[in-house]
């Protein structure tokens, strides 16, 4: 009798009706050529709608919208998600598509101990020097950075907000300082973002208000400043902490301290202009 | 990838390797058993579509923990069923949907009368009643069993339970789908089909 059932159920199976199933092959590739890493709900960050969309919100070219100043990259030696060399190899070159990819091979110079941070200002007077409205984080303790700096590169300016250590952002060991944000302007030239990949990090791609950031977390990694072709530039290279790297309007933002993915992103989603 | 289909473990080594082709024939090799799987458990379309989706990305970044010498459908499987119960949190969807069955066209190549196709018919409906009216555990064990002709090993990783409570999870179920269609042997299709 059972087994009558059983071979009913599977005469029955071929007759049923599942909806069509979509191609996902193109999807899936361009989410992940784009860094669309399905980070799942956030909790008081998505404000309780899902991030989880990628087929809806894939953007042109990530690269362009998070990572592209004007004349100098952001080039990223860091660490990514425990992934073995193979996996490194597979994630790079899928990645290196539309000017986004990862590197592997030595650091590319002496580590600098300077955060290269520029000269020292107000935000007053960091707005006079760049072009692009600044953005400062709305949380309490953060409305007014201990410190401001503009830098370059790139040439149209980089501002630096720098808060000390205190009980909610402890002294990170790569800076010395609690907090900083850096904020700059893209101009849609294209940039390589690379990371060299090792096992012991973790890679994420949050959601950050209608777009996506990359959050690096784990042992120190190495960042630097490159010239319009690609080069490092002396006394730029130096370890960095956890970093979160995100892109609001034009103005394309970086945060670094010894703090969790999800603090970082509630700074991240609280960053306004300074009331005048 | 050219030539002979090559297995998935192989494509799994290929795509670690950096060819981004071996991945894609994962993903097409398998994008209909894990929409299906997905769209089992979050009971919508566009649900099922995103749940298929984020899991073959998640699943490509996590290549690097899958045991080579392990079969990949319950591993990706595995990470579907995961997904599609994010989905269904995440929207509030309901995840009990009704199953239909397809329309098909009439047999040509039969020697079934019109009437014994309908009866056929009738009875294919009766029996796909009596599972939409099941639970959803039960109804979803039975949909991945017959209806996705899934192992026990692949039904464990998305039901996240031992293959043993899958067997019996399938025989509760097998039982409580007798008792409620009342299905004498001379009810059931498979019958009528055996003597088509």
């Amino acid at each position: 009798m059972t087994e009558l059932l059983e071979q009913s159920l599977t005469e029955l199976g071929t007759h049923v009706r599942f909806p069509t199933t979509p191609d996902l092959s193109f999807s899936v590739r361009s989410a992940i050529e784009s860094g669309q890493y399905p980070s799942g709900t956030r909790p008081g960050i998505a404000r309780g709608r899902t991030l989880v969309r990628p087929y809806m919100r894939l953007p042109g070219s990530f690269a362009r919208r998070v990572v592209c100043p004007a004349l100098a990259a952001v080039v990223l030696v860091g660490a990514i998600l425990g992934l073995s060399p193979a996996a490194r190899t597979a994630v790079a070159s899928w990645f290196h598509i539309n000017g986004f990819g990862f590197s592997s091979g030595p650091v590319p110079g002496p580590l600098g101990q300077k955060l290269d941070l520029g000269d020292r200002t107000s935000l007053a007077g960091a707005q006079k020097q760049v072009s692009f409205r600044l953005l400062v984080p709305t949380l309490a303790g953060l409305r007014s950075p201990d410190e401001v700096y503009v830098g370059s590169p790139p040439s149209t300016g980089r501002v630096t907000l720098l808060y000390h250590a205190s009980m909610e952002f402890p002294r990170a060991s790569t800076t010395g300082v609690g907090l900083f944000i850096t904020e700059f302007q893209g101009s849609g030239d294209p940039v390589f973002f690379k990371k060299l990949l090792s096992n012991v990090s973790h890679l994420d791609f949050p959601a950050i208000g209608n777009g996506r950031g990359v959050w690096i977390e784990g042992p120190p990694h190495v960042m630097y400043y490159v010239d319009a072709n690609g080069k490092p530039l002396k006394d730029t290279i130096r370890l960095a902490g956890n970093v979160l790297i995100w892109q609001q309007g034009k103005v394309t933002l970086r945060l670094e301290g010894l703090i969790t993915e999800l603090r970082a992103l509630t700074v991240a989603e609280s960053m306004t202009p300074p009331s005048p | 990838v050219e030539g002979r289909p090559l297995d998935d473990n192989e494509l799994v080594r290929r795509a670690l390797a950096g060819d981004a082709g071996a991945y894609e024939e994962l993903v097409a090799r398998y994008q209909e058993l894990a929409y299906r799987v997905a769209y089992v458990l979050a009971g919508d379309a566009e649900a099922a579509r995103d749940a298929a989706q984020s899991a073959f990305i998640k699943a490509f970044f996590s290549l690097n923990r899958f045991r080579q010498d392990a079969p990949f459908r319950p591993w990706l499987l595995k990470i579907v069923a995961n997904e599609a119960r994010n989905q269904r949190r995440s929207t509030w969807r309901r995840s009990h949907h009704e199953l239909q069955l397809a329309e098909g066209p009439p047999p040509v190549d039969s020697a079934q009368s019109p009437e014994g196709a309908a009866l056929v018919r009738e009875e294919r409906e009766a029996l796909l009643r009596a599972v939409n009216a099941l639970s959803d555990k039960d109804r979803q064990v039975i949909v991945y069993r017959y209806f996705l002709d899934l192992n026990e090993s692949e039904m464990a990783a998305i039901m996240r339970c031992p293959k043993g409570t899958v067997k019996s999870r399938l025989s509760r179920a097998l039982s409580r789908l007798r008792a409620q269609g009342g299905f004498g042997a001379g009810d059931l299709p498979a019958k009528e089909a055996a003597h088509d």
